[in-house]
């Protein structure tokens, strides 16, 4: 049997740090002299007090390290337990959602998928904007940790492939990554800072800078409008897809960056490979937008490159008429938010890495197929790839495509129409956010899905975001059998 | 001069890798068979009284001709009782269905629909590829002669891949086949010898098949004509009907019928040589076939419980057309009863995951087959398996065998192949100005062989014909790699596979 108390006092100091996190929206609101305010205090305190009980019956139980199975267990706990106490502002104050659309819009915050139930976000009182980006922004710096240390460690879908870079062995792991979190979130303070500061220059008003500034840095993409980034069409185009880029990149290659090493990051197989197939749909669809309806070609180009930005860096932000484009792009977008960004940021999907490796797998396998005696390995960035490594990795892949096919015959079996249940799959299972088909393209936001559509999107992000396997080994009865 | 040299040095080295000549002899001889076959429908049309005869003639003299030239002057190569090697046997497999639907098309152009060049092809590679989407329209005005001979390309179609996975995917360890490689032949050398002898058991079991579902149509009240190419297309796995409306024109009789030998036909066919054999047990205890028939039911059950919630339709009539069409996709048949874009999203979405699992390995069913799936499931049971108890040995049995690592990985591969290929064929069409869900469902009719497209450019008989002719040639060349199991043609394109 495993020991659960050292992950539930985890999780009670986790909660106790929400609440006290919650206590700014609140401030923000009754500043504005809202009644909001008060709603948020008293969410506050019902996390703060849950929060204060968990910790205090399980106390002291954290002694030694946590095993494998208490890993496997914390990261599922945290993801689904957090957005429940994150979820009680929405439930309680303004929007008045129920709680199942409430745990939606909050797990789509801590996921930093994006994907958002609330049509007329910019009558929203200023709390809660700015609880949405901070969601959005704790999630991205929490998954940034989770992906450098525990799923290598857990050897989630040939992540393991990265475990000597980050940590040597289990035993070492928490005081490094002491060390090693540290250097992160310096990192990610740094960018959201220095994102913040952009946007304001290019005339955000303060919330909308803060809100939005946290949202990409997370590759979340919560905007406090629902126009998205149309409001700030032009150069705030141009500064959200630098700093979505910059969001999607390994970060370890940063912690590298700030010891003054910067040949990591340039020399980095995935971080090229992702800019380079970025770029390619980029110039492909800007072409045949073009071509196809006689667009100028600033605001094609400009409005592909945000749009696709934000779908390949699973962010979700949208600008312009792109969601409109239709055709060619779609399917486009389709391929590249399959994909996703680089793994090792705060960005989900498939991921660049495990793409590439199964890109040279295949390869391999048709090499072999003509010369049935020859040896030949599958390399990637010059190293060999295990045989566990490429397993894990490819049934990562194999895995993840047939949920999607599950989950879109999930989701329209609730009467959503094929392209939008295809596109509600796609977007929150990769944590994407951008939405796509009949369904979504009256409001933007997911407002008009059943709640049985609702729940089982709820369910794909979080396993998009876990990497799916953590989720799906903590569900079998033989995890907890010793 | 030095540089001349050189290339008629590298000419002579090309010629001394790989001899064609066998190749072209046995694709000679399979021209030659299928120039024949055209004599079928000439007689048929020339006893109807339809001038259409004429064309079936030309065709059939030019493809005989071409054939016995191809075969004659590559007759010499070949020493008797000698094998093809693992490489011919790839180039033999893309060669054969490549060529032979481009002389298939040869009577489409000479006679009645005249179709333009991009049609023919179409229509015949669709047929030689047991795919069932057509080009045509007004398919009931045609001569009957059009009609029989759309029907024998796929039946050829049918029988010529049942014997390809049976003989050659196995030695080309073409995803995952080498795992039935025991059951069929052991080494490449004896390939000849003994695909004869499975050869004549299959094409008779084959036959035996069509007889009885011609028969069975027949006696339920088809026209003589219409039973016989509803059979040959129904044992095919193919789909060509001979009526604009499909199965919509015949009584409801008929669709059980079709139903039970659409099962049949995407069963694995050795099986039934053992069945013939005396032999049930394999049958019975196949995993793949329990699997398949086990999908197939809760599929049918399913649409049905849908469409009786939402739109109180009767058990008996909703299990039927449910049934017929899950069966008919499921297989890679592509019958359509009725209007399928009516039948509300959730039946829709499960009819395109049900065209994406396909038949069995070693019968005339397209896409991925159930046998990939039931490895692939396997595999990532044990990989979560392994996850939380890393140093426990699990190892992926299937049928009481283990299944070796090269297997697995065969598998995946083509898993994760057939998904790029799904996806790219997807963007290539939709490039061509289609848009997103009709080229999302045609890259899934034509990568998984199945027949119907769905969405606004398709014609209300469901004809392709509206797609723009790059976006019908792009379906060709999907319908091919789908049909020969993606690898044994990718493989072609490898500058490793050319040299020596």
């Amino acid at each position: 049997m495993i020991e659960i108390r050292p992950v539930a006092y985890v999780i009670g100091r986790i909660l106790i740090v929400l609440a006290i996190l919650m206590m700014a929206p609140a401030l923000v609101d009754l500043y504005d002299g809202l009644r909001n305010g008060w709603r948020i205090c008293e969410a506050a305190l019902v996390t703060g007090f849950v929060g204060v009980c968990v910790v205090m019956t399980t106390q002291n139980a954290l002694r030694t390290t946590l095993s494998v199975k208490q890993a496997y267990l914390l990261t599922t706990g945290i993801w689904t337990v957090v957005p429940a106490f994150g979820a009680l502002p929405f439930y309680l104050g303004a929007p008045h959602l129920q709680f199942s659309d409430a745990y939606f819009e909050a797990v789509s915050g801590i996921t930093t998928t994006g994907a958002t139930v609330i049509f007329g976000l910019d009558e929203l009182p200023a709390g809660m904007n700015l609880w949405r980006g901070m969601l959005n922004w704790l999630g991205g710096l929490g998954i940034a940790f989770i992906a450098m240390i525990f799923l290598p460690l857990m050897r989630v879908g040939g992540m393991q492939f990265f475990r000597t870079e980050g940590f040597e062995t289990f035993g070492k792991e928490l005081p490094r990554a002491t060390d090693l979190a540290v250097e992160l979130a310096r990192v990610y303070m740094l960018l959201t800072v220095a994102c913040m500061i952009s946007y304001g220059l290019v005339g955000m008003t303060a919330l909308d800078a803060i809100v939005n500034g946290a949202a990409t840095i997370a590759t979340g993409g919560f905007s406090p409008s629902d126009l998205s980034f149309e409001k700030y069409s032009g150069a705030g185009e141009y500064v959200g897809t630098v700093f979505m880029l910059l969001g999607s990149l390994p970060y370890l290659r940063y912690v590298q960056l700030i010891k003054g090493d910067a040949k990591p990051l340039w020399r980095d197989a995935q971080a090229r490979a992702y800019l380079r197939w970025l770029a390619l749909a980029v110039g492909v669809v800007t072409l045949w937008q073009i071509a196809h309806s006689g667009m100028a070609w600033e605001p094609a180009f400009r409005q592909s490159l945000f749009n696709l930005t934000s779908i390949m860096s699973s962010t979700g932000f949208f600008s312009g008429s792109f969601p409109a484009w239709g055709g060619f792009m779609m399917i486009v977008a389709f391929v590249i938010g399959t994909i996703g960004a680089c793994s090792g940021s705060s960005a989900a999907g498939l991921s660049v890495f495990r793409v590439q490796v199964a890109l040279a797998a295949l390869r391999v396998h048709l090499a072999q197929i003509t010369s049935p005696n020859m040896v030949a390995s599958v390399k990637y960035d010059g190293r060999r790839v295990e045989n566990d490594v490429l397993n894990g990795l490819i049934l990562f892949f194999t895995g993840y495509i047939l949920l999607m096919g599950i989950m879109t015959v999930g989701i329209s079996l609730s009467g959503v129409d094929t392209v939008s249940a295809l596109f509600a799959a796609w977007t929150t299972l990769g944590n994407v956010g951008y939405g796509f088909g009949p369904l979504v393209l009256r409001t933007g936001t997911f407002i008009d899905f059943p709640q049985g559509a609702i729940a089982i999107m709820t369910v794909a992000m979080l396993l998009g975001r876990l990497g799916l396997l953590a989720i799906l080994v903590i569900v079998l009865p033989s995890f907890y059998r010793s | 001069m030095r540089q001349a040299v050189d290339s008629r040095a590298l000419a002579l080295q090309v010629c001394d890798m790989l001899d064609l000549r066998p190749v072209g002899y046995i694709i000679g001889l399979l021209l030659a068979t299928l120039g024949a076959m055209m004599l079928f429908p000439m007689a048929l049309d020339y006893m109807s009284g339809d001038r259409n005869w004429m064309a079936f003639l030309e065709a059939s003299v030019v493809t005989c001709l071409a054939g016995a030239l191809l075969a004659l002057s590559c007759a010499n190569s070949t020493k008797k009782g000698d094998g093809i090697t693992l490489r011919q046997s790839f180039v033999l497999t893309t060669g054969t269905w490549v060529a032979l639907p481009a002389f298939g098309a040869l009577p489409f152009i000479l006679g009645m629909p005249d179709a333009t060049v991009t049609n023919a092809m179409f229509e015949a590679v669709s047929g030689m590829t047991t795919t069932g989407t057509t080009v045509f329209t007004g398919l009931d005005a045609l001569p009957p002669g059009v009609n029989l001979w759309r029907g024998i390309l796929q039946w050829l179609g049918g029988l010529g891949i049942v014997i390809v996975a049976l003989i050659f995917l196995p030695v080309m360890k073409v995803g995952g086949m080498q795992f039935f490689r025991s059951e069929g032949f052991d080494t490449l050398g004896k390939i000849l010898p003994r695909a004869l002898d499975i050869s004549s058991a299959l094409i008779q079991i084959y036959i035996v098949l069509t007889i009885a579902c011609a028969a069975s149509y027949f006696a339920l009240g088809m026209s003589g004509f219409d039973a016989v190419v509803h059979a040959l297309t129904t044992v095919s796995t193919g789909g060509f009907s001979s009526s604009d409306i499909s199965f919509g024109k015949f009584a409801h009789s008929m669709e059980i019928v079709a139903i039970i030998f659409m099962l049949l036909a995407s069963m694995p066919f050795i099986r039934f040589v053992q069945v013939t054999q005396g032999n049930f047990t394999p049958l019975w205890r196949d995993p793949q076939v329990r699997a398949y028939l086990r999908w197939n039911a809760y599929a049918a059950l399913g649409v049905t419980a849908y469409e009786m919630y939402h739109f109180n339709r009767p058990f008996l009539e909703s299990l039927r057309e449910s049934s017929f069409n899950i069966v008919s996709t499921f297989s890679g048949t592509g019958y359509a009863s009725i209007d399928l874009s009516t039948w509300g999203p959730f039946p829709f979405v499960l009819l395109i995951m049900v065209g994406l699992i396909g038949g069995c390995t070693s019968s005339t069913g397209c896409s991925v087959k159930v046998f990939r799936y039931l490895i692939l499931f396997e595999a990532i049971r044990v990989q979560i398996r392994r996850l939380h108890s890393p140093s426990a040995i699990l190892e992926v049995r299937y049928e009481g065998r283990r299944v070796g690592n090269d297997v697995i990985n065969s598998v995946i591969v083509f898993f994760t192949l057939f998904i790029l290929t799904f996806g790219v064929v997807a963007v290539a069409l939709s490039l061509t100005g289609l848009e997103t869900k009709t080229a999302f469902t045609a890259s899934w009719t034509a990568v998984a062989n199945i027949g119907p497209a769905f969405g606004a450019e398709v014609g209300p008989t469901g004809a392709v014909d509206a797609f723009p002719a790059t976006a019908r040639w792009i379906m060709i060349a999907g319908m091919l790699v789908g049909r020969l199991e993606l690898l044994s043609v990718y493989v072609l394109f490898l500058a490793r596979f050319w040299r020596n």
